[in-house]
């Protein structure tokens, strides 16, 4: 199944505005409440700074995952943005992110399989120092989307 | 036959934002299939089992097809494993079921035998009136019930 599948062309914003994390991560909060898969984008974000308080999904290279369980969430799904200038995240190489994926999943889902390895194959994806080259240069959503399902 | 007489008291549990590394490190010391997660106050929140850590890595597809026969090349879904990825993107908020099925201590045996059972479950935690863990019931424990054995007991 195509990692596309979990996301929309519209989830993408490739000049993210937000000088800071919350901002950052509310801006694509916004953008997926804009679908059927979230219904309210605050509730979503208050959930995902919730996790985001435990500890960084910033995890380096210019990279993070914010992402929780939500009762505002109806399918798994998430949205991607990338900013102009680095975005302090906490993270553990101390290096400012760039590169923003936001990862929804409802509330009850049992098993959460689906949306565990979703963020698994994301996070493989980032770990190559080519995609992320690639991801910071892409043009258009569409280009995002074939750069994605390119993960096994 | 109660829960209280064959339950574990020995309890591991772990906190929301232990990560998936130390989860396993936990799960492999203690020889354990699961471990119960609680909040400061030892309240359970939730219970991580191998399933959960083992979904982070098997494609979530697979589960559409009951014979993998077909698949014959799996080398690089097989690269992707634990070492590529950061530990702290799992806790055991993210992989926990979050409010599972439980037992009181005095519960019968025969009753958490069947939740066991029906819901395919891994562990039981055994909880007080607060929803605090003071116990884990396994299958293993259960088959002890049933064959005559005490925990700790060696025929």
């Amino acid at each position: 199944m195509k990692l596309s599948s979990f996301t929309d062309p519209r989830f993408v914003d490739l000049s993210l505005e937000g000088a800071d994390k919350v901002s950052v991560i509310s801006s694509l909060c916004r953008l997926m409440a804009e679908s059927r898969s979230v219904s309210d984008g605050d509730a979503l974000l208050r959930d995902v700074l919730a996790r985001e308080e435990l500890v960084t999904t910033g995890v380096g290279h210019g990279v993070a995952f914010p992402h929780a369980k939500s009762e505002a969430v109806a399918r798994v799904t998430f949205a991607f943005g990338r900013t102009a200038e680095g975005v302090d995240f906490g993270a553990l190489d101390g290096e400012p992110v760039r590169l923003v994926f936001l990862i929804g999943a409802p509330k009850q889902l049992e098993p959460s399989r689906v949306y565990l390895n979703l963020m698994a194959r994301l996070s493989f994806l980032m770990k190559n120092e080519e995609n992320r080259e690639r991801l910071l240069n892409v043009g258009s959503a569409n280009e995002v989307m074939q750069l994605i399902d390119s993960v096994a | 036959m109660k829960v209280r007489d064959y339950m574990s008291r020995d309890v591991v549990s772990v906190g929301r934002a232990t990560n998936m590394a130390e989860i396993v490190d936990v799960l492999n010391k203690r020889e354990i299939s699961g471990v119960p997660v609680v909040d400061g106050d030892e309240k359970l929140l939730g219970v991580v089992t191998h399933e959960e850590l083992m979904g982070i890595f098997i494609p979530h597809y697979f589960s559409m097809f009951d014979d993998l026969a077909f698949l014959d090349d799996l080398e690089t879904i097989e690269a992707q494993t634990m070492s590529e990825i950061e530990p702290t993107l799992f806790l055991a908020e993210d992989l926990m079921v979050a409010e599972p099925t439980t037992v009181k201590p005095d519960t019968s045996i025969m009753k958490a035998a069947a939740l066991l059972l029906n819901r395919r479950l891994i562990l039981l935690p055994v909880v007080d009136e607060d929803g605090r863990v003071v116990g884990v019931l396994n299958r293993g424990d259960v088959s002890r019930a049933f064959t005559g054995s005490r925990p700790g007991e060696t025929t």
